[in-house]
């Protein structure tokens, strides 16, 4: 067939291309790797104090998180662990266990042996991981090229508790239902603060990969 | 079909990080590369390569209708005894398939010839579905390529589509998508796959393969521990057939991408059967079984493995011993022969096409370049064009 024929004589034709028309680019986009860093401090700046809301998103583990985040498995991970770390510090603390689940819901309590003594506090539910920079006045180099922020978020399963099946970080500040997989939060929730069926085993797949040790498994 | 020099976009490598490409470059080396494309007619895209993969998928499921049904040939193919029967009743069943990559050596003028059919977990996918979409749509945008320049390339909008049927019709409510650890490339090529569900509206959810849970009730389950009851695998099925949760596979009622009688049509066993049942096909290489060396007397053949992926474990020889070997961790459970002929060399480089289906439609093609014979996994991915 003649292309140059075609073209020239198919203005009120309906072209066909043998190649995809419908590819939705946004889609496609990363979260992680938005560019606009840049963008990102001056509207920091320029707001100051009065602050927009950001979008956040509420993960339940570092699966969600790079399940979303593909290519960031490894900030997935590190802002799991600062959770996690945070969550210790900050979690609400009972001396004992049943007060604990009175407020959590059974199993929902662990003890917590550290320097600043021992406690029961509630596992860490999730963590909120958000993109933008801290404006806070002791801002140092460090925590500038940090590019998002988490912390730990909890919940309860308790029918006594009015935040029941709700994400709330250790503030008790409710993010909405267990569902949710984001939230509008501002800077500020993040400045520091005072954590199916069953499985009975896994990894029973994946062994062949030591003995293939090639970079794909696809052909 | 040429191999033409261009100039690459400015801004590709911050295009790439923003669309989370980042496996263009491999352990030092560039993947991808786009100082220069191959140009086809869109004769040769139609009536060579396009109208042959059909042809020989239907070719292939014909073998799938010989082989699920002879136990004699399930054992030529290595498949264990456990899986003859659940294999046979995914094929009678018609288990839905997603797509396949067969590889062809192709030089513009000759019938495309079949090297091989990667059937159950191709990769280079997202390259060849968006990123040389991409690269087309940039480059008429600049004007550094004619307006009206094509690619054969549906793949994206067949995927799509293919997931928004698997949920209508097929009525998958959800779907789980799978790779191992540690490889940036499997992880990529199951996100846009993650990406083509979402944008078809079929909830989706990702798992490693060595996360996979099996439950009490005999289910496979994720990290959250919730059941696994659609599950698109980037791990091949002979893989799974040999490993500890196999045993499982027959009870755990998953609805597999790709469903296990793609077992047959990815096992390289498939090269002769096809030869068998459609001798001088004029894309196929002549293919003999193991037992069948004394056809391979004359001339230069290749010895593959039944169960390799990019090249592994692949030698070519002739009368006068072995002339060319890949090594690999592949081999132990026998392999084939398959009439040896030379991928056609543009710019020094020998020349490979990739061509894909989704579901039983051809879908586009992909092109890769190899300073070698054999195609490894270090190979090089280039875009391409239809023109005139």
């Amino acid at each position: 067939m003649n292309t140059h024929e075609q073209s020239s004589c198919a203005s009120n034709q309906v072209k066909l291309s043998k190649r995809s028309t419908t590819v939705h680019l946004p889609q496609l986009r990363k979260w992680f790797a938005v560019k606009p860093i840049a963008v990102s401090i001056a509207a920091v700046l320029l707001t100051g104090c009065g602050e927009d809301p950001m979008e956040a998103n509420l993960y339940r583990s570092v699966d969600e998180c790079a399940s979303d985040n593909p290519n960031y498995m490894t900030e997935c991970t590190f802002a799991y662990q600062e959770a996690v770390d945070e969550a210790e510090r900050v979690a609400p603390r009972f001396s004992n266990e049943n007060d604990c689940e009175y407020e959590f819901g059974d199993s929902n309590c662990q003890y917590i042996e550290n320097r600043n003594g021992s406690f029961f506090m509630p596992f860490m539910a999730g963590f909120m991981l958000s993109r933008f920079l801290d404006n806070d006045i002791d801002i140092d180099l460090k925590k500038k090229k940090k590019r998002y922020y988490s912390q730990p978020l909890f919940t309860s399963y308790s029918r006594r508790s009015n935040l029941r099946k709700q994400w709330f970080t250790s503030d008790g500040k409710s993010y909405g239902g267990l569902h949710k997989r984001t939230a509008k939060v501002y800077p500020s929730s993040f400045k520091p603060k005072p954590s199916a069926s069953k499985t009975l085993s896994r990894g029973g797949f994946g062994k062949s990969v030591a003995r293939a040790s090639t970079r794909s498994f696809g052909g | 079909m040429l191999r033409q020099i261009i100039a690459e976009r400015p801004q590709w490598r911050t295009a790439a990080q923003e669309y989370g490409f980042n496996f263009h470059t491999m352990y030092g080396e560039p993947y991808w590369q786009e100082d220069a494309y191959y140009q086809f007619s869109l004769k040769q895209i139609e009536d060579d390569l396009e109208d042959p993969t059909q042809e020989l998928h239907q070719m292939c499921l014909a073998v799938v209708d010989v082989v699920a049904r002879d136990a004699q040939w399930l054992e030529q193919f290595s498949i264990p005894e456990l899986f003859w029967q659940p294999i046979l009743d995914s094929w009678e069943a018609s288990e839905p398939s997603l797509y396949s990559r067969m590889d062809f050596a192709y030089d513009g003028t000759n019938p495309a010839k079949l090297l091989e059919n990667n059937a159950d977990t191709p990769t280079s996918l997202y390259e060849t579905g968006f990123w040389q979409w991409l690269w087309l749509e940039d480059n008429i945008k600049s004007g550094a390529l004619p307006a009206n320049s094509d690619q054969f390339n549906s793949l994206q909008e067949k995927l799509v589509h293919r997931f928004r049927n698997l949920k209508n019709t097929e009525q998958w409510h959800n779907i789980h998508f799978a790779c191992c650890k540690d490889t940036a490339e499997d992880r990529g090529t199951v996100q846009y796959l993650q990406d083509c569900a979402e944008a078809a509206e079929l909830t989706q959810h990702f798992s490693f393969i060595e996360d996979m849970g099996i439950s009490p009730e005999g289910f496979f389950t994720d990290k959250l521990d919730r059941v696994i009851s659609q599950c698109f695998k980037l791990y091949p099925w002979e893989f799974m057939f040999a490993e500890e949760f196999g045993q499982y596979v027959p009870e755990a009622q998953v609805n597999w991408l790709e469903p296990m009688w793609k077992s047959i049509v990815s096992n390289k066993a498939l090269l002769p059967m096809l030869w068998r049942l459609f001798p001088e096909h004029p894309n196929l290489l002549p293919a003999y079984f193991a037992n069948e060396q004394h056809l391979t007397t004359r001339g230069k053949w290749v010895k593959k493995p039944i169960f390799s992926r990019e090249g592994a474990n692949i030698s070519i020889f002739n009368e006068s011993g072995i002339l060319t070997e890949s090594s690999g961790p592949y081999g132990a459970e026998g392999f084939i022969y398959q009439a040896y002929t030379p991928l056609p060399k543009f710019a020094d480089k020998h020349t490979l096409i990739g061509s894909w289906l989704v579901d039983d439609l051809p879908a586009g093609i992909s092109v890769r370049e190899d300073t070698s014979a054999i195609t490894q996994d270090m190979s090089r991915f280039l875009p391409h064009i239809i023109l005139g």
